[in-house]
């Protein structure tokens, strides 16, 4: 085989397409060829950095976007931290569903627990057609934000539409490139659904909706766009918050977030975003967004873009299973 | 151990566990690439890391040492494991010492690896997100993109030999 050869067998090796005698093969040649150890290795790095949640962040998102528009309003606390943060909390968010699972091997049973949280007109059936709350509501329970509405569809049921990218604040040039609906949790109340006393469990807070893009009149000017699903964690009232809103995120005590990209005619299937429930917190302040991915100062129609069925769950895992076994 | 002395164990365990967790997990799926292979082995690992936390030295480099239990979980999962095809014992061995000694090319995927993949056409970088970030089978990829499976396995090789070429492409001009 000439190196290109082995390069092919090599990719294919990442993508577990090899046969035994192959592998074998490669293998073989990995330990003789100094050359072709450093081609694996590398390739191999970039498969694993792929494979990184973190990193797909960059995949899946352009987080220059947000961060670059918020800082402009930056007050004194610094807004830099933003990515790390959410960084952070994925990783935090992918440990604890692995200490989870380790968990359940390390005792022999599984022994997370999943309990579902209200979220006032998650499935928006119980609202009434027509526009929902402009800016932000501080009221537990209420959806608001910018230019949303709830539609009836033909047969009889209500989602969210994303009528066009606002600024949920108002502020001047303070950007317009996604349209954002809000809802205030109080998780200081719902605490006792989850075993919040239970020391040796650690929870999770998962966000999920669906998300669908039917064909417009702006398909063609925006082939792709963004549909967000965020939770912020904060130890702070619902007034404060939105009265410091974005500034307050420098606040935050974590968050979680999932962005997928959707064309014209595609639907999302449900879709989630986790993170640690950390018990300090007080409030979660869960939010759906349709954007156009870029920076613009005025408005722009979404066309029609709608999300529906949004739930919340909190599943709690034992902290450290070794610590029981123990 | 006072509950106090266990909860600031714990808490000093999982932060360095979650510093370490994505390293660990990229380094195991240099050597074992499926993804649930790989998540499974270092969950093995974190496991194993925390019975063994009383007799870690915080004078050491925790990844360093995680690394050890990590090595030894990849060979106890490959013992058990046979559903794919895997490199031999000896090959992993002297790809692990490679990978601690000349730790370059990983260090650079971190400083280029959004640059190159922001040179990657849209397409492309729709199907590297899909295949990776949302987890879709390249079956599931071949019924939505009309190609052959095969076709799906030949561009998802060919786009990451490309960001291979990229990066190195970007080492040398930090070099020149």
């Amino acid at each position: 085989m000439d190196t290109m050869d082995w390069d092919s067998l090599i990719q294919k090796h990442l993508d577990g397409q090899t046969n035994a005698e192959e592998a074998e093969a490669l293998s073989s040649r990995i330990v003789a060829d100094a050359g072709i150890r450093a081609r694996y290795l590398q390739a191999g790095q970039v498969h694993g950095a792929l494979a990184d949640e973190v990193l797909a962040l960059d995949l899946g998102d352009d987080p220059k976007v947000g961060v670059a528009s918020m800082e402009k309003n930056k007050p004194i606390r610094s807004f830099a931290c933003w990515p790390q943060q959410l960084a952070a909390a994925i990783v935090a968010g992918a440990f604890v569903g692995l200490l989870g699972i380790g968990v359940a091997w390390a005792i022999g049973k599984p022994r997370a627990e999943v309990s579902s949280l209200n979220v006032a007109h998650g499935t928006f059936d119980s609202l009434l057609p027509g526009p929902i709350v402009r800016g932000f509501s501080s009221r537990f329970g209420e959806w608001s934000g910018d230019p949303v509405e709830v539609v009836e569809e033909s047969d009889g049921n209500r989602r969210l539409r994303f009528m066009e990218t606002g600024n949920v604040k108002g502020v001047p040039k303070g950007g317009a490139s996604a349209c954002n609906a809000f809802q205030f949790i109080d998780l200081a109340a719902l605490r006792h659904q989850w075993h919040a006393s239970d020391s040796d469990a650690r929870q999770t807070l998962e966000l999920s909706a669906t998300f669908e893009r039917k064909p417009s009149s702006i398909d063609e000017a925006f082939p792709k766009l963004r549909a967000t699903l965020r939770i912020y964690l904060f130890e702070a009232a619902p007034e404060t918050i939105a009265e410091g809103w974005p500034h307050v995120l420098a606040d935050v005590i974590t968050v979680g977030k999932k962005v997928v990209r959707l064309e014209p005619g595609e639907t999302s299937g449900e879709i989630s975003a986790v993170c640690l429930l950390e018990p300090e917190s007080t409030v979660a302040l869960i939010t759906l967004g349709a954007g156009v991915g870029m920076e613009s100062n005025t408005p722009i129609a979404l066309g029609n873009y709608y999300a529906d069925d949004v739930e919340l769950t909190v599943t709690s895992s034992p902290k450290l299973p070794v610590r029981i076994v123990k | 151990m006072s509950l106090t002395d266990q909860n600031d164990a714990h808490e000093r365990f999982t932060r360095l566990l979650l510093e370490s967790e994505p390293v660990m997990l990229r380094s195991t799926l240099v050597l074992v690439p499926n993804r649930a292979d790989a998540r499974e082995i270092v969950q093995e690992t974190a496991v194993a890391l925390w019975r063994q936390f009383d007799s870690y030295d915080p004078e050491r480099p925790f990844l360093h040492w995680a690394m050890g239990f990590a090595r030894i979980e990849t060979r106890r999962f490959l013992a058990r494991q046979q559903r794919r095809a895997q490199l031999t014992e000896k090959a992993m061995e002297v790809l692990q010492e490679e990978m601690e000694q000349d730790p370059g090319f990983g260090a650079a995927i971190e400083r280029h690896l959004t640059t190159c993949l922001g040179k990657l056409p849209d397409n492309q970088r729709r199907l590297i997100r899909s295949y990776y970030h949302d987890g879709r089978s390249p079956q599931w990829l071949s019924e939505q993109e009309g190609r052959t499976i095969e076709a799906i396995y030949k561009a998802i090789q060919r786009i990451r030999a490309d960001l291979q070429t990229c990066i190195e492409s970007q080492m040398r001009k930090e070099l020149a």
